[in-house]
């Protein structure tokens, strides 16, 4: 890790009011809703009430939109790589700055809504369930993080946005699309052609490998629980992220950097 | 001029990408075949998962131990990678009380399966019947209860319902024979979709595991339900005896109407739970004639000898059975098969204009 880019990566975020605003929205939104819903409902002043790790997603793509695409487009990239800096590091170094803020976010966020929670009902102090959400949150932020990463090594600007939000909405037409089979084939309980089964078979894996690349997380409160999803997610934890760093690695390096786009 | 460890920009992470190709490789195999990911997870588990001090049992054994000490068996059906199979195995089943409550009442008998479809030659020889006996259509870990004098019933004759009722698991006054069986209550998330008709017909089984309550309470409807006996409804029974009166006795009072259950068995379930539980077949039941009920035990012939000649008298070979006796021509009338509420009634109304009892048009 390079700590000065680290250091600046934060320095250009803090510059930026929009994802300012973005990021105070999205800590004050779950604080909202759920005294709202304390107001609301007396039942649930006895529950912890804490926001999903999926919040962590959230943050890591307000930090990270941009992150790379962002210097490319200002030809700040150039400025940086004329230092005695492999590409490598300095992609590791965006990744690590990235999932290291959306971490600290979403667990600051965390931590005031356990706090709240215990303030009102004390005996959940001893509630471990928002140990495993602090933990799945890291999880989700770095491997978001390193998706972003990827994708913003493709482009400059924030086209790396638009590139996600493509690639997701591809995703549910061809699942529309797709649909029909699927549903014909849970009907006959796998008693279809060869054809729908392999078909089916493959939707599947495509749809497994989709919501792994954009939900890159490891289930920790389901297997403290006793799930066996370890040894799985964990391969595809890994799988996503070194995939990601490697392939923006590799793109970066065949790429000429101008001082300035012009 | 000191030397750096600097050799450009471009130097590439091999060892990242080999990392990356790696976990690739293994994230791909592992998407299209799930169910290996699932059986190493298992395997590298398993040294550190704690093991149920449990006395396993091979089946052939168990059975024979079943006749002797007349133990209902347990069979835990546990799939490698099944979470509920691990839960229950490395956390339920270790409870002191649980494994202690096991090993005194039942008679435990392990069914580890990794091989999907589930067929009797993939569980091995001892094995043979067994995956019809529980009906293991699709992929299902739990615990399945076989009591010991229906070890060689099927699935369906053995999730008897009619016990429910004195259990109290069930309400008697609104009973439906097709969907409530002693399992229903423990198959949480089946009950919906394509799988419906294959709740009502499955021995009395564990699918899901939450906490230990649950599972003692699950162990003890297991060892108590199946030693219970039948439900009678609603009908006031009169003593087998009448069905010796004499002739002259038979013409002052009501007529006599025998019915024929079996102890087990799917259909004299359904007839005790459809038809003995309704109010108003009782009622015209007990007020249009005198019922006696004659039980007999498929699974138990030894107890039935005494009773054997009335099925041969009245030309009965499946039960359960219905006989209006004291006909005006002296013939008793039969409704055998499928009967129900509506057809019984219709059965008894017809029956009434060969009754030696009622007056003349």
């Amino acid at each position: 890790m390079n700590r000065a880019i680290c250091v600046n990566t934060w320095r250009q975020f803090k510059s930026n009011n929009v994802r300012l605003i973005l990021l105070t929205l999205l800590i004050l939104a779950p604080l909202a809703h759920f005294t709202w819903r304390r107001c609301t409902y007396e039942y649930d002043l006895m529950e912890d009430m804490i926001s999903y790790p999926f919040v962590a997603s959230l943050f890591a793509l307000i930090w990270g939109v941009g992150v790379i695409s962002c210097e490319r487009q200002h030809g700040t990239i150039s400025l940086v790589l004329a230092r005695p800096l492999t590409v490598s590091r300095y992609v590791l170094s965006k990744w690590f700055a990235v999932g290291f803020a959306a971490s600290l976010c979403s667990l600051q966020c965390l931590f005031v809504e356990h706090a709240v929670s215990v303030i009102l009902y004390p005996p959940l102090l001893s509630n471990l369930d928002f140990v495993a959400n602090g933990l799945e949150r890291v999880i989700l932020a770095f491997g978001t993080a390193s998706m972003l990463i990827f994708y913003s090594s493709l482009v400059t600007g924030l086209k790396d946005l638009a590139l996600i939000v493509g690639t997701l909405f591809a995703g549910m037409v061809g699942m529309q699309f797709l649909r029909p089979i699927l549903i014909s084939e849970v009907c006959m309980r796998g008693a279809g052609t060869a054809g729908q089964q392999f078909m089916t078979h493959l939707t599947n894996v495509v749809g497994s490998g989709f919501a792994v690349f954009f939900f890159p997380n490891i289930p920790v409160s389901e297997i403290l629980n006793g799930s066996s999803a370890i040894f799985t997610s964990t391969i595809n934890f890994v799988c996503v992220v070194t995939v990601c760093l490697s392939l923006a690695i590799f793109f970066l390096s065949r790429k000429e950097f101008s001082y300035g786009q012009d | 001029m000191a030397r750096t460890k600097y050799k450009g920009t471009r130097k590439q992470p091999l060892l990242l990408y080999l990392v990356a190709g790696c976990s690739f490789m293994l994230a791909s195999f592992l998407c299209v075949d799930k169910e290996f990911g699932l059986n190493i997870t298992y395997d590298l588990s398993s040294p550190f998962r704690k093991q149920p001090p449990i006395k396993w049992r091979s089946r052939t054994q168990a059975i024979s131990e079943a006749k002797l000490t007349r133990k209902p068996l347990l069979y835990a059906v546990l799939y490698k990678g099944d979470e509920f199979a691990y839960r229950l195995e490395s956390d339920g089943l270790c409870q002191p009380e649980i494994y202690n409550y096991v090993n005194e009442n039942f008679i435990p008998v392990k069914v580890p399966v990794s091989v999907q479809p589930v067929t009797d030659e993939s569980l091995g020889k001892e094995f043979k019947g067994f995956t019809h006996q529980v009906n293991m259509d699709y992929q299902q870990s739990g615990l399945y209860v076989v009591p010991y004098r229906l070890l060689d019933a099927s699935g369906r004759d053995i999730a008897s319902t009619a016990n429910l009722i004195e259990l109290g698991a069930t309400d008697p006054e609104n009973v439906n024979p097709y969907g409530d069986s002693y399992g229903q209550r423990f198959e949480m998330g089946r009950s919906s979709g394509a799988f419906d008709s294959l709740g009502a017909h499955k021995p009395p089984l564990l699918v899901r595991y939450r906490d230990k309550e649950d599972l003692l309470e699950y162990l003890y409807l297991a060892k108590t339900w199946h030693t219970l006996k039948p439900t009678r409804g609603l009908v006031k029974w009169q003593p087998s005896s009448i069905l010796n009166e004499k002739t002259s006795v038979r013409a002052q009072v009501k007529p006599r109407m025998l019915f024929l259950l079996a102890d087990a068995g799917y259909d004299s379930d359904y007839f005790r739970l459809s038809s003995l539980h309704s109010k108003k077949l009782a009622a015209i039941i007990n007020s249009k004639t005198r019922p006696v009920l004659v039980e007999y035990h498929p699974y138990e012939p030894a107890l039935d000898k005494d009773i054997e000649y009335l099925k041969k008298q009245y030309g009965v070979n499946t039960l359960p059975a219905v006989i209006l006796l004291d006909t005006k021509d002296g013939k008793p009338v039969v409704q055998r098969g499928n009967i129900y509420e509506g057809s019984l009634i219709d059965f008894i109304e017809s029956g009434r204009n060969k009754l030696a009892t009622d007056s003349e048009p």
